[in-house]
């Protein structure tokens, strides 16, 4: 069930050009949530401005502590990390739809960028068969971008693509997909929206089940303001309560990516 | 000595024949049509649950992008996007209604007779006990002018609606525009409540693309940003001595940001923005105002009203 509480920063840990590790402990109801789930944090410091509360991945937890992976994109993202060990942050979660967990088959994680947290936390919750189906496609613009590989590569077999070919295969994570759709059962992504788009598209094509994991600019995120709907097939979808993670048939791409 | 907070501040408010246990309400638009929250919320706590805007039939918002966040404040497009108000009355009425709290409910249209179908059916429908009507959309019959911009317009709206319901009947009225006159024009036309007010026009341009950033291209701006402008308003209404409650609305974050509309001169007041940030902002605020109270050494919230000091006061 959704919880509004506040926890406190434990560390903020810079790991590579403008991405974080942002842990946060007293999050005890955050601790079984599944992934694809999000939080909402919001700094108490914010008070006036920033005024809404950030979207974020849940990454990892353990016990009552939860890892956040943020990449510095604006003003929000800028000021969480700059939180000092011990600042309360004021959290609702965890929230939205999760990524299935499928029982038996091959599945492909395609992950572009910050886009791995999510993914993170399904290689963490899946169980070693489920793990040893798996295959992790993980992209990013340069090496610099590319984080926890040696983690990553312990649990599940990764290939790597970067777009300036400085680390892995140079190229795009969609070069490196349609070989491993043959006798896949799933695919999993979360990405921008445009690699997402190409993923559904791939996946569709060889008539692989597909879930995306979408973003929006959210107020409430819970269902309330309306304010995160993307245009979906039979109507618009809400991220926050229909998503994050929706079956990519259900999600109007060309409108999307309008 | 010791002052218990609870007992010795009387936080009630009557608004023309509606008593709320205490002066903080949620904002239309902020806090769906209550039941939504009822698991983090106490809606018995809240002076009053005002509902997101009705429509006599469903409506289809915005395109996206719906939300964009200004400095202290936050531009929204929604859209007024709903799901009509005979669902409501089906789905959500019967739910709210099993709680101990009072019930206002927003609603809106293109025409004066959407208004007016409103209007009949949320005074047949049991459990609601106000009707507020959102003067903020644009008349189609009258090239796309807003309801509330233009007083003879408002003022003939809220006489039709005034005509569909007993029930209590409060105008929600723009803060930009001849607010004075559209006010006048509604409690002539027999409005019970002026509640003040609705997001300003606001728009936001990303400069590298050159693109608006909004689907919509324009919204309204809401949160701290616009609190003085609102309080204002309230102040200049409740100068003109209209005879009827005022509601404050606009970014209210704190009690103080509350007390300063009740100084202005409103009776109550609405919290939008804040809440869709902290689910229970209302209680927060209602307990922030009541120390405030206490500070003040008022022993009733009622006595804030119009209490602002101005030249020549001791
Ligand atoms: C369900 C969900 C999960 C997310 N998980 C993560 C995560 O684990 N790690 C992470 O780093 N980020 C994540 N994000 C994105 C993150 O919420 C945004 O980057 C953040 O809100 C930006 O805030 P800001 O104030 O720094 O940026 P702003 O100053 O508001 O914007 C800076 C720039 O980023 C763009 N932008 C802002 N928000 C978004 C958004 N939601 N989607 C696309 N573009 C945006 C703006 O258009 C602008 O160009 C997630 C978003 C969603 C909806
Ligand atoms: C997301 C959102 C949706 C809103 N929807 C409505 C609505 O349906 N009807 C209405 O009269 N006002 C609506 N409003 C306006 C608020 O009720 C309120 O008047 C305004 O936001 C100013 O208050 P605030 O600064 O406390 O948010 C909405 C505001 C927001 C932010
Ligand atoms: S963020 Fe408010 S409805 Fe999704």
């Amino acid at each position: 069930m959704v919880e509004f509480f506040d926890a406190t920063v434990e560390t903020v840990e810079h790991v590579t050009g403008d991405l974080y590790l942002l842990r946060l402990r007293d999050c005890e109801a955050l601790a079984s949530s599944q992934p694809g789930q999000f939080a909402m944090l919001r700094p108490r410091s914010w008070q006036v401005d920033p005024v809404l509360a950030r979207p974020f991945s849940i990454f990892r937890t353990s016990g009552d502590r939860v890892d956040f992976l943020i990449r510095t994109v604006g003003r929000g993202t800028d000021s969480l990390v700059r939180c000092n060990a011990g600042e309360r942050i004021d959290v609702l979660g965890p929230v939205g739809t999760a990524f299935p967990s499928p029982s038996h088959g091959p599945t492909v994680l395609v992950a572009g960028g910050v886009g791995l947290a999510p993914i993170g936390l399904w290689i963490d919750r899946a169980d070693d068969g489920m793990r040893a189906d798996a295959t992790l496609i993980y992209g990013a613009r340069t090496a610099d971008d590319l984080v926890f590989l040696d983690e990553l590569s312990q649990r599940v077999a990764v290939v790597v693509t970067t777009e300036d070919g400085s680390f892995g295969r140079k190229g795009l994570v969609t070069d490196e997909m349609v070989s491993l759709l043959d006798g896949c059962a799933e695919v999993l992504t979360c990405g921008p929206t445009r690699m997402m788009a190409h993923v559904a598209r791939l996946a569709g094509e060889a008539r692989v089940s597909c879930h995306v994991s979408l973003e929006a600019r959210m107020a409430c995120g819970r269902g309330i303001c309306l304010g995160c709907a993307v245009p979906g097939v039979a109507g618009p979808l809400l991220v926050c309560r229909d998503g994050p993670v929706l079956p990519a048939g259900h999600v109007d791409w060309e409108q999307v990516l309008v | 000595m010791e002052i218990r907070a609870d007992s010795t501040v009387d936080m009630g408010v009557d608004l023309t024949g509606l008593a709320l246990a205490n002066p903080v309400m949620t904002a239309s638009g902020t806090f769906g049509y209550g039941v939504e929250s009822k698991d983090l919320v106490d809606l018995a706590e809240l002076g009053a649950v005002v509902t997101k805007g009705l429509s006599p039939v469903p409506k289809e918002g915005n395109r996206a992008p719906r939300i964009w966040e200004a400095q202290a404040g936050v531009i929204n497009s929604i859209g007024l996007e709903n799901p009509g108000v005979d669902y409501f009355c089906e789905e959500y009425l019967p739910v709210l209604r099993s709680y101990d709290t009072r019930v206002v409910v927003n609603f809106f249209g293109q025409t004066e007779q959407d208004y007016v179908v409103c209007a009949a059916t949320l005074d047949a429908a049991d459990g609601v006990d106000a009707l507020e009507m959102n003067l903020s959309c644009p008349n189609v019959q009258a090239g796309g002018l807003q309801f509330g911009q233009d007083p003879s317009m408002a003022g003939r709206l809220v006489a039709a609606c005034r005509r569909a319901t007993s029930k209590p009947l409060w105008a929600k009225l723009s803060l930009v525009g001849p607010v004075v006159e559209v006010a006048r024009a509604c409690v002539d036309a027999g409005a019970d409540v002026l509640c003040l007010g609705n997001t300003i026009p606001a728009m936001a341009i990303d400069p590298r693309t050159r693109r608006p950033r909004l689907g919509a291209l324009t919204g309204g701006l809401s949160g701290p940003a616009i609190h003085p402008v609102a309080v204002r308003a309230v102040f200049v209404v409740h100068r003109a001595e209209l005879g009827v409650p005022l509601v404050g609305i606009g970014g209210i974050r704190t009690g103080l940001d509350a007390a300063e509309f009740l100084l202005a001169g409103a009776s109550a007041v609405q919290v939008g923005t804040q809440t869709l940030v902290e689910p229970n902002a209302c209680i927060r605020i209602r307990d922030e105002l009541r120390a405030y109270c206490i500070e003040q050494k008022v022993t009733s919230v009622g006595q804030l009203r119009g209490a602002c000091r101005l030249d020549g006061d001791a």
